[in-house]
């Protein structure tokens, strides 16, 4: 053993480093000021941070039936890949993080942007999660279903991990499906690496139970003419919190952020993101639309930068939230940074309620309250459910959305 | 496109008559640049520079002032020494040394109640008053021109002259420099003074509730609609001095008050501090509009000199159905951090905010406004427009805060940039937060260069690259200006112009 250190391991002891002097992320952070993660603190320091719990070897195989449209399905226990359960299709290449750690992880995520101890916990502790590369053509659509394996297990913290590669022009589409039940933290970085030409569909339905925390983090770097496609839709956790950064780094390069969240009960549902705007036309286009219902607070933050002698870009941001209920709180912080003149940027961010002469519209053609409601909430999510790449996703989407609405309490009916 | 932008894209192009003569409007613009920039040679009354609580207790003193309001300024004075020069803002400057600032200069003169009796050393520093505003264009003499607004000249730390009193106390109006209504009318001052902008607000603030010098008060007593204009001139013109203003605007109910407000100080290398405060109170049905236009030094082209303008100005609608709305042109200082504000707290009352902000050169500003909306079915309106031209620096930071009895709030922000050249920096910081699912917000914004078609289209129809560049930016502008009244709309075209000299390209 020589006492040299790779550069990852270099990199983990700077990141276990950083941890220790930061600790959580306090509110005195500008990019954390409405989200209070004392909640998480109070649940975490009861067992005492990261608890790894053991994957029963009786895991049912319903609970890793495919869906459709999808070439492959890896199934994630507690943030461990279960690769007996899992369907891995030609062309992707998928490394367990358990077995090996590439030395690309930590360098996409970069630890000196980062403000807050999150992250870095996460690349310090890290010990779970998957590295998918795909080299080829086009291989489909892969979904990363991540469930826990038991509802009753001890409170547990996963420190995950997930790391896509594309090579040139090669295309992908990953659906990342968060339904693990019972309470429990889920701390998760995602890196994307997209070489020149790579097209990258990246899909993610945060939909824990309502007593878990969701903390993700998403970085991605752009090579040239390379195209990048979040969809974030976010329905559960008491705290789900999302972090889109992503880097055009050369010209050409382009990316498309999309975000539909729903907030219930007492949720805290906050999407930030932030968009480098590095080289010559780069372009990017954002639209996050949230419904807040009961006591939900929805929580907007992008921030666009244009970089000085980026120039030909073009950006624009838009964040449409519905408040539902008297009680819901909307925070909303569309920013831009523009360092050159040769750019087009515009961007938007509004706060309403349902139209009522839509409501009386369709009242006065004998559709009830409750339905008249629904639809018009479908009709506002459904701009962003349409882009949806897989359509058994989109039909998931709806339908889940749909449950929410018809469980929805407290509706008023007028007339 | 400036003619050497032109020459190095298209080398082959002969020199046309429209490039000279381009060229020529500019040399002539940039030979004019700042105009308010003189000194005015006169003899001062000055506080030695620095702050200590000797300085808070000497302008104290130098006024006359009355026991509990030296203790105001005293325990402000103390609530300043905990807190901390805030950092959040974009800009870039040295750290402000104030000890190295005189706190107080007055001209020596005191009130003139009869030219005769001056004394020759009086009488030469009366003329040279006199001159300073009429190069400035402010009428100081009743019977001038632009008699339809009453003037409040401050000079440094003290009122000067103000116009028309006797008019306005005809129908109930008190206009006066505030250290007057200390005096006369204590228990208004007494009883509005801080209480939109309480000393603890911020660090600035804190400042200048302990160091404040004159500035203007204004009481507009219950259905008067005030018979004219009311404005104030400030003038910088000490060096090393800073400024401390303090304007005090109550528009009791069903009252009216149109407030303008004009500055400018001379060319200096050294940077001077600007931190005032402004408060407006307005009661059930009172309607108050204050205009600025801001043509402060901005320092020269490389950034050497100019002022650091800091400014907390705040408006509250106590009453029903009040209006107080806010319409800037800020075309000058080095560094602008300012957000007039809106409390709109009466059920139905309105706030409004339009800006223009230009930084040209190294100029930088942070600004923009903040609408809180606390009763029933109130509404605000924000347009800004900012320009960054050169390296100029600009951020518009605005939040609008629906609360919880705000119910059918509304609120529309619009705020566009438009930038000149490729240094320029525009940056937009919103803050929305909505606590109440009746209230509507909506914002948006846009970003982009001056467009290369209408440039082109004007520029084929004869006009030279200035003049055309001046009408787009005029038409960009325009939303702010027909807010203005007249003759300040007049001037903030004009000062565009000017302040937009050599940033074509």
């Amino acid at each position: 053993m020589s006492a040299q250190l790779t550069p990852l391991a270099e990199l983990r002891a700077t990141a276990d480093g950083l941890w220790q002097s930061n600790g959580l992320p306090s509110p005195k952070l500008e990019a954390w000021k409405h989200t209070n993660l004392r909640a998480l603190q109070r649940v975490e320091s009861k067992t005492g941070g990261t608890v790894a719990t053991e994957i029963p070897s009786e895991f049912d195989a319903k609970i890793a039936a495919p869906l459709d449209g999808f070439a492959g399905t890896l199934l994630l226990v507690d943030g461990k890949l279960n690769l007996a359960l899992s369907v891995i299709p030609d062309g992707l290449t998928v490394v367990d993080l358990a077995d090996a750690a590439p030395e690309q992880l930590g360098t996409i995520a970069k630890l000196d942007r980062l403000q807050d101890g999150l992250t870095a916990r996460n690349l310090a502790q890290f010990d779970r999660g998957v590295a998918l590369s795909v080299t080829g053509h086009d291989v489909g659509a892969i979904e990363l279903r991540y469930v826990q394996s038991s509802e009753d297990a001890a409170m547990a913290t996963q420190e995950s991990r997930l790391l896509i590669e594309l090579a040139r022009h090669a295309e992908l589409t990953v659906v990342e499906r968060h339904i693990g039940a019972g309470q429990f933290v889920n701390n998760h970085v995602t890196e994307v690496d997209l070489s020149a030409g790579a097209v990258l569909k990246h899909v993610r339905v945060q939909h824990q139970d309502t007593r878990s925390f969701h903390l993700g983090k998403i970085a991605v770097r752009q090579g040239r003419d390379s195209r990048y496609e979040s969809h974030v839709a976010q329905f559960g956790a008491a705290i789900g919190r999302c972090d889109i950064e992503v880097f055009l780094a050369e010209p050409g390069a382009s990316c498309k952020l999309d975000g539909l969240y729903h907030g219930q009960g007492n949720q805290h549902i906050d999407n930030h993101s932030v968009i480098h705007h590095i080289a010559n036309n780069t372009t990017s286009s954002e639209l996050y639309k949230g419904i807040l219902d009961d006591k939900s607070t929805g929580i907007f933050r992008g921030n666009i930068l244009i970089y000085k002698g980026a120039s030909g870009c073009a950006t624009t941001q838009m964040n449409r939230n519905l408040v539902l209920s008297e009680q819901a709180t909307v925070h909303t912080k569309p920013q831009l940074e523009i360092d050159n003149d040769d750019v087009t940027a515009a961007h938007g961010a509004t706060v309403g309620q349902l139209d009522d002469d839509a409501l009386f519209y369709l009242r006065s053609r004998g559709i009830d309250a409750q339905t008249a409601h629904s639809m018009l909430v479908f009709a506002f999510a459904g701009e962003v459910v349409a882009d949806v790449p897989v359509e058994s996703i989109q039909t998931l989407l709806k339908d889940e959305l749909a449950r929410r609405l018809a469980a929805r309490t407290g509706l008023t009916v007028e007339g | 496109m400036s003619p050497s932008a032109t020459a190095t894209t298209l080398p082959t192009e002969p020199v046309t008559p429209a490039v000279t003569e381009t060229e020529a409007t500019i040399a002539e613009f940039t030979a004019r640049g700042y105009d308010a920039g003189f000194v005015t040679d006169i003899s001062t009354d000055t506080a030695p520079p620095g702050l200590r609580e000797d300085t808070v207790r000497f302008i104290s003193a130098k006024k006359n002032e009355p026991e509990w309001l030296l203790e105001y300024r005293l325990r402000a004075y103390r609530h300043f020494l905990t807190l901390a020069e805030p950092d959040w803002a974009h800009l870039n400057y040295d750290p402000i040394d104030l000890q190295d600032i005189t706190f107080y200069s007055a001209p020596k003169l005191k009130e003139i109640k009869n030219i005769d009796d001056l004394t020759p050393e009086e009488r030469a520093d009366y003329d040279e008053l006199i001159k300073t505003y009429e190069k400035l264009g402010v009428p100081l003499h009743e019977r001038s021109k632009l008699s339809g607004v009453a003037v409040d000249a401050v000079f440094d730390s003290v009122s000067v002259v103000t116009t028309f009193k006797e008019q306005l106390g005809k129908v109930g109006v008190i206009f006066c420099p505030l250290s007057e209504a200390v005096e006369n009318h204590p228990e208004l001052v007494k009883q509005y003074l801080g209480s939109v902008v309480p000393h603890t607000d911020n660090y600035f603030s804190a400042l200048n509730a302990a160091v404040f010098s004159d500035g203007s008060f204004v009481y507009i007593p219950k259905g008067v609609r005030c018979p004219m204009e009311l404005s104030t001139y400030f003038r910088i013109n000490a060096a090393k001095s800073g400024q401390f203003e303090r304007t005090l605007i109550i528009a009791e109910e069903g009252s009216y008050v149109s407030y303008l407000e004009g500055c400018t100080a001379p060319m200096r290398d050294e940077n001077q501090l600007h931190a005032a405060v402004v408060e407006l109170i307005a009661m059930d049905d009172a309607s108050i509009k204050y205009s600025t236009v801001q043509n402060w030094y901005p320092g020269d082209e490389n950034g050497v000199g100019g002022i650091y303008n800091f400014v907390t100005k705040r408006g509250a609608c106590r009453g029903k159905r009040s209006k107080i709305s806010w319409t800037q042109v800020e075309t000058g200082s080095a560094i602008t951090w300012k957000y007039p504000s809106c409390i709109l707290q009466g059920d139905d009352s309105v706030g409004e905010f339009y800006s223009v902000a230009l930084s040209n050169n190294r100029q930088q500003a942070d600004t923009g406004t903040k609408m809180v909306h606390i009763g029933a079915n109130t509404r605000s309106t924000i347009v800004s427009k900012g320009i960054s031209a050169g390296h100029g620096q600009q951020t518009y930071r605005g939040q609008v805060k629906m609360l919880k009895g705000a119910k059918g709030a509304r609120n529309y922000t619009q705020c566009d940039s438009l930038l000149m050249g490729d240094t320029a920096i525009a940056d937009t910081v919103p803050y929305i937060e909505v606590n109440n699912s009746s209230a509507q917000v909506e914002h948006e914004a846009s970003t982009s260069k001056i467009n290369d078609d209408q440039l082109f289209y004007l520029m084929q129809r004869g006009l030279s690259a200035e003049d055309a560049v001046n009408l787009i930016v005029n038409g960009f502008c325009k939303d702010v200006f027909r807010e203005l009244p007249m003759e300040f709309a007049v001037e903030a075209q004009k000062l565009l112009e000017v302040s937009l000299e050599g940033a074509v390209g």
